[in-house]
């Protein structure tokens, strides 16, 4: 066991892209709007309110379609 | 929750002489409705009446023409009865739909239809398949069960004993789920006994489960996916809240219809 190494400190190294939200390390703040493009692109509309819910896509289509 | 007295008759008896007497007393099926309810203080019953030792309920049998379910029998039986999935598969399809596992294996039939809750799924297939619904007192014919929002037939003290459901030559039954509570957003039963005799149950949609007249007609001609698809139904009078307005609801009551049939001729 090498116990005398739990709970050791580690050097911390910051990413500078993490700390300014750019390439990949952003996750959680590109999915919503990569959600919400896909559908008002296959909508063909400008905007979907959030949640898209099924109830708010299906508006959509009948406020186009009207 | 308020404070309530318990009792536990061991036969039909006591139990609806309980039931008569306390003025403000409330059978307890499976308590998945009524619970949560007196849990949020919606509801206060002076006494509670647990059915849970009555046996005599709890029977289920099949013959050739029809599924006989008593009143505490829980929808995880339902579904999982060899019975059910060979008479009417559409049924226990429905039964195992319902809610989630905990509510499946503690909810009962009686319980469901007794409180009419308007997105429950049994009221649905009860006006789908015409089942009949016997009390301690008579018979109650499924059209004239559901009277409005958590109202039916049911007198003070009348305690629903089973339900016979009619099999038909083929049904089913589509759903639109609330993603949260898996209650019917709006939900459709379609069952075609043939010679031109289809029924069509929708719950979730108004105060009540209510069967939908147009497209009973047009599957009674044709049935088929199509014979229903261009039928618009009208919002008036269906629900609206934070999940679906009543129009959503009346699209959605067409597209679930649909579903069904395609289902049903599967």
């Amino acid at each position: 066991m090498n116990a005398p190494l739990v709970g050791a400190r580690i050097q911390r190294k910051e990413d500078y892209r993490f700390l300014t939200g750019a390439g990949q390390y952003t996750d959680a703040i590109g999915a919503p709007a990569a959600v919400i493009n896909a559908i008002t692109d296959a909508l063909g509309v400008k905007d979907v309110p959030m949640p898209a819910t099924a109830q708010t896509v299906w508006r959509s289509l009948q406020t186009k379609a009207a | 929750m308020h404070a309530f007295e318990y009792h536990r008759p061991s036969n039909m008896k006591d139990a609806v002489a309980l039931g008569t007497q306390k003025s403000d007393g409330r059978y307890l099926a499976g308590g998945q409705s009524l619970v949560q309810a007196m849990k949020l203080r919606l509801s206060s019953p002076s006494d509670l009446i647990d059915l849970a030792a009555l046996g005599d309920l709890k029977a289920l049998s099949a013959d050739g023409g029809s599924v006989t379910i008593g009143a505490m029998v829980r929808h995880a039986d339902v579904a999982a009865a060899p019975a059910v999935q060979k008479a009417i598969p559409a049924l226990a399809q429905l039964a195992g739909m319902i809610g989630d596992r905990q509510v499946r294996h503690m909810g009962t039939l009686g319980g469901s239809l007794a409180n009419s809750d308007p997105a429950a799924d049994y009221p649905a297939a009860v006006l789908g398949l015409g089942a009949t619904i016997t009390t301690n007192k008579r018979k109650i014919d499924a059209d004239k069960f559901f009277k409005g929002l958590y109202e039916t037939a049911l007198e003070p003290g009348e305690l629903i004993t089973q339900a016979a459901f009619p099999a038909p030559k083929r049904a089913a039954y589509m759903k639109f789920k609330n993603p949260a509570s898996r209650f019917a957003l709006v939900g459709v039963f379609v069952a075609d006994f043939g010679g031109g005799n289809v029924r069509v149950g929708v719950t979730g949609a108004g105060a009540c489960a209510f069967r939908q007249g147009e497209m009973e007609k047009a599957l009674a001609q044709k049935f088929a996916p199509e014979s229903v698809a261009g039928i618009k139904v009208k919002p008036d009078g269906l629900n609206n809240d934070l999940h679906a307005s009543p129009e959503y609801r009346a699209h959605l009551i067409t597209v679930m219809a649909k579903r069904a049939v395609e289902a049903a001729l599967k």
